[in-house]
Order: structure tokens, then sequence, then C-alpha cells
């Protein structure tokens, strides 16, 4: 197929511990445009790894200057409990398209009281959010987690390891989401498409360039067996649609 | 562009286990359609089933002549590793041997894992060896200096010790850095290429655990020349194997 304009669901610029250099946005910008990304949301790493409320500034201020390639995408981090919920509303009002969540990367445990108070304002905001998984039972836990929130939740960070669990997960409830980025082992997209409901339609293209090569996460997407509509669905209709919920 | 597969995974991984299994069939396929000119195949059966595995492997590398086989040997059963040896490392389908170090208690720097390099030596034979812990990094590098005859293909199972093993291994220059599509954040291709020379890297796909096209998109998207293209996906693999 021709490539279809893509929308890539998570990407990063700023300092990555253990990594040689900064993740740059010159860098970001120019892998997009190599493989044809039209637009991507954008986190600061900072807002990850050392003050939520510094990266989000950061992400603004770089969203704002490349406002034709980026949506900034939030971090809200429940260890700053209460003033994250003060921070979620503010980023909202300010046009935050999405709020992430590291609870491995930030040391906190998704059955942990301050995220659930923080889901239950980001539900209230209508916002989605995305958390990343890192171990065998998280997506248990962030299921029985958020049996009271509505807005989309999108699961990051799935392995291969872990797709059974995501499988189940979303089986038992549509509001969830999955994204690609390290779900390379063949035939995960044509299993998702058949075993779970509207499968291709809650699968989001996201890449984590540039930490990560770009081509890595698209490349088993544009060679699958999904059909032409499917794909245009993982590599940018998805998103869209769930951004404007 | 011709390729050699390095690391290839025939049966159920955990990889997999959620999706349907690639079929041999499907492997052949691949390697017609990328020029990919032998496949190295470990069998993740041989994990839990040392004998049983491998031979099992043994039957279906006869269906393809581009499918080779790594042997896969474990430090806790030495007598039926080099039994194993003894019957498949002296044929031509067979690479070399394959370690996986799942854990600590498997590293091979230990009294079993000796036994079974020590009886390599007489085989002229790589061996693969995965590393998924900090001791288990650090065991290959014991035992690549213990045996410097042996020739000691790294695998890292993890982004951090993919990263950590570049600069671990640089002066041991018998062991080689096996990538792993799955555990190589971008620039670390270039930097292993920078630090360990453009020889000393390799590429493999995992077919069987990932789809190929992931591997090869990582090299599509990474910063080295296309000389240094060669050496990683052909001249490397082709040189050690035929060592």
């Amino acid at each position: 197929m021709a490539a279809p304009a893509i929308l890539d669901a998570c990407t990063l610029f700023g300092p990555w511990p253990r990594h040689a250099t900064d993740l740059s946005v010159d860098d970001l910008l120019q892998g997009m445009t190599q493989n044809n990304v039209t637009r991507s949301l954008v986190t600061a790493t900072s807002g990850i790894f050392y003050d939520y409320r510094q990266g989000n500034s950061e992400t603004l201020a770089v969203a704002k200057a490349n406002a034709a390639h980026f949506f900034p995408v939030a971090t809200l981090d429940p260890r700053a409990f209460p003033e994250c919920l003060e921070e979620a509303q503010t980023r909202a009002a300010e046009g935050f398209r999405l709020f992430r969540f590291f609870p491995e990367r930030q040391g906190w445990p998704i059955r942990y009281a301050p995220f659930r108070e923080l889901l239950q304002k980001c539900d209230s905001l209508g916002v989605p959010v995305a958390v990343e998984i890192s171990r065998p039972g998280d997506c248990t836990e962030l299921a029985d987690a958020t049996t009271f929130t509505r807005a989309p939740l999108l699961l990051a960070g799935v392995k291969p390891v872990h797709l059974a669990e995501a499988l189940a997960v979303m089986r038992a409830d549509t509001k969830f989401y999955l994204e690609t980025t390290h779900l390379l082992a063949p035939g995960t997209f044509e299993t998702i498409r058949d075993t779970i409901p509207s499968g291709a339609e809650r699968l989001v293209f996201a890449s984590y360039a540039p930490l990560r090569y770009l081509s890595v996460a698209l490349a088993p997407i544009l060679t699958s067996t999904l059909s032409n509509e499917h794909k245009s669905a993982v590599l940018g209709d998805n998103l869209k649609r769930l951004l404007t919920k | 562009m011709p390729f050699i597969d390095l690391q290839c995974h025939y049966g159920v991984t955990p990889e997999t286990i959620a999706v349907r299994p690639s079929q041999l069939a499907e492997a052949a396929v691949y390697a017609d359609k990328f020029g990919v000119e032998q496949l190295c195949f470990s069998s993740r059966e041989a994990v839990s089933d040392l004998v049983g595995g491998n031979n099992r492997l043994a039957e279906k590398l006869a269906q393809d002549k581009r499918f080779r086989g790594w042997l896969t040997l474990s430090p806790h059963q030495p007598e039926q590793s080099q039994e194993l040896a003894r019957k498949y490392l002296v044929k031509p389908n067979w690479v070399g041997a394959r370690f996986e170090q799942n854990g600590d208690a498997d590293a091979i720097d230990g009294a079993g894992g000796h036994e079974v390099l020590n009886a390599l030596r007489r085989y002229s034979r790589p061996a693969l060896v995965t590393a998924s812990t900090p001791a288990t990094l650090a065991a290959v590098i014991t035992v690549a200096k213990d045996f410097h005859s042996l020739r000691f293909v790294l695998s890292p199972q993890s982004d951090s010790l993919t990263s950590n093993a570049i600069s671990a291994i640089k002066e041991n220059v018998n062991i080689s850095l096996l990538l792993n599509v799955a555990y190589t954040q971008r620039g670390v291709l270039e930097r292993a290429m920078e630090v360990l020379g453009d020889r000393r890297v390799m590429w493999a796909s995992d077919w069987g655990s990932y789809h190929p096209a992931a591997a090869l998109g990582m090299i599509k998207d990474s910063a080295i020349t296309t000389a240094q293209r060669e050496r990683l996906t052909y001249r490397n693999a082709k040189e050690l194997l035929s060592q």
C-alpha cells in the first residue's frame, strides 16, 4: 500500500537516563519526515524522570513552536498529590490532548490511592490517559483500579509477554486501547483484530521515537496482513477518533 | 544485499505464546523475499528439554538447505550437553553452541559451564550466549577470558544490558555483540560499531519471536554506511560461521 499519513501517539524529547545523548527535537522531526509521520503526540522526558510540572511546560513550549507537527501530551505524577489534581486541570485547559503515567519508572504502584484520585480527575475532565505497563499483572491491576472511569485508556509499553493479559482486559472493557510500540511478535495485529471486539479500531501506533528506531515499530504494521483500511486506522485514524471523544 | 540471519527461533517462545507461532514454511518465504542466505535456528523447546528439543530441531533443519542450527546446551546438564555436542557439532548444518542464561542461576561461569565450554574447544565453533542480568553478562566476560580460543556471541536481553555490554566487552576481542531489535534503542547500533569496530557487531531478526520487518527497520533507520551494513548483516556472520 502507499504509505498513509501517519499520526504517532508517543514521541519524546529531552534527556533519557542511561542513553548516551539527549533525545533531540530535530532528530524527532527528521525521523517523522523520513517515515511520513505528519504529526506526533510529544512529551518531555524531564516530566517522567524529574519534575512533571517543568516537563509539561517544556512540552507546551515545543508543541507551540512546532504546532504543525506536535500535539502536547502531559505527564501527571501522583506522588505530587494533591497538587497534581490542579496540574491536570490547568494542562487540560491549555490544550494538552492526553495524560501519560509512568508507574514503574517513577516508582509507584498501580494500586495507589493518589493515582486513583487522579484518574477520577482525568475522567471528569474527559481527557484520555495512557499508562505504561511494565510487569505481568499491571494490566489486570489497572483494569481493577479503573472500573469507575469512562474516558479512553491507552495501554502503553505492552510487550509480547504481556499480550494475553492485555487481550483479556480489552475484551472485558471497550475503553481500553493498545499502543503498538513493542508489539513485534509476528501475527500480533491479526490476533488482536480477530479476538477483540473492534480489535483493529483499538490499536494505536506509537513509536517512542527518537528513543527507539521509528521503523522498528512502523514496519511490522505496514507489512502485516491487516487490510489497508485497518492499517490506516492503526496508523492514525484510531488516535484521531480517540482524541476527539 | 544478501543477509545471514544469525538468530531465529523454532517453536513456541514467550513472545509468541499469545499468538500463532510461526511455521518454518514462513521462514522460507521470508528468506526468499529478503534474500536471506542462511537462517540459524535454535530450539526454544531445548531450553527445557535439552535432548528432545535439539533432536526435533535437527529433523527440521533438513527441510531447507538454508536452515542451520544453534545447538542449545546447558551448564546444568554438562554430560548430556557434551553428548549432544559430539553428535551434532561435527555436522556442517550446526553452526555452534547456544546457552540461554535466563537468570543468575544459569550463569555459565560455574563448574558446569566450564566443563561444557572446555569440551567445546575441540569443535572450533562459536558459542552464542544470552545475558538477562548483570551477573550473566559478567559471566560471559569471565568465560571469554578463560576460554580465549573460543569465539563468543553475546546476545543481551534488555535495553540496559545491551547498552552496558558495549563498553563492558570492548577489551574482550573474542566476544561479538548480537543485537536484538526488541532491546536496541536508537543510536545503540551506531555506538556499538563505533566502540567495538565494524567486525564485532552482528545482526539477527529473531524470527520466530519477532516480525523480521522490525529488525530490517532498525537497519533502515540506522546511521551507518553501506559497507557497515554489509558487515553487520552478512560478512561478519559469514566469517563467524566459516571459522
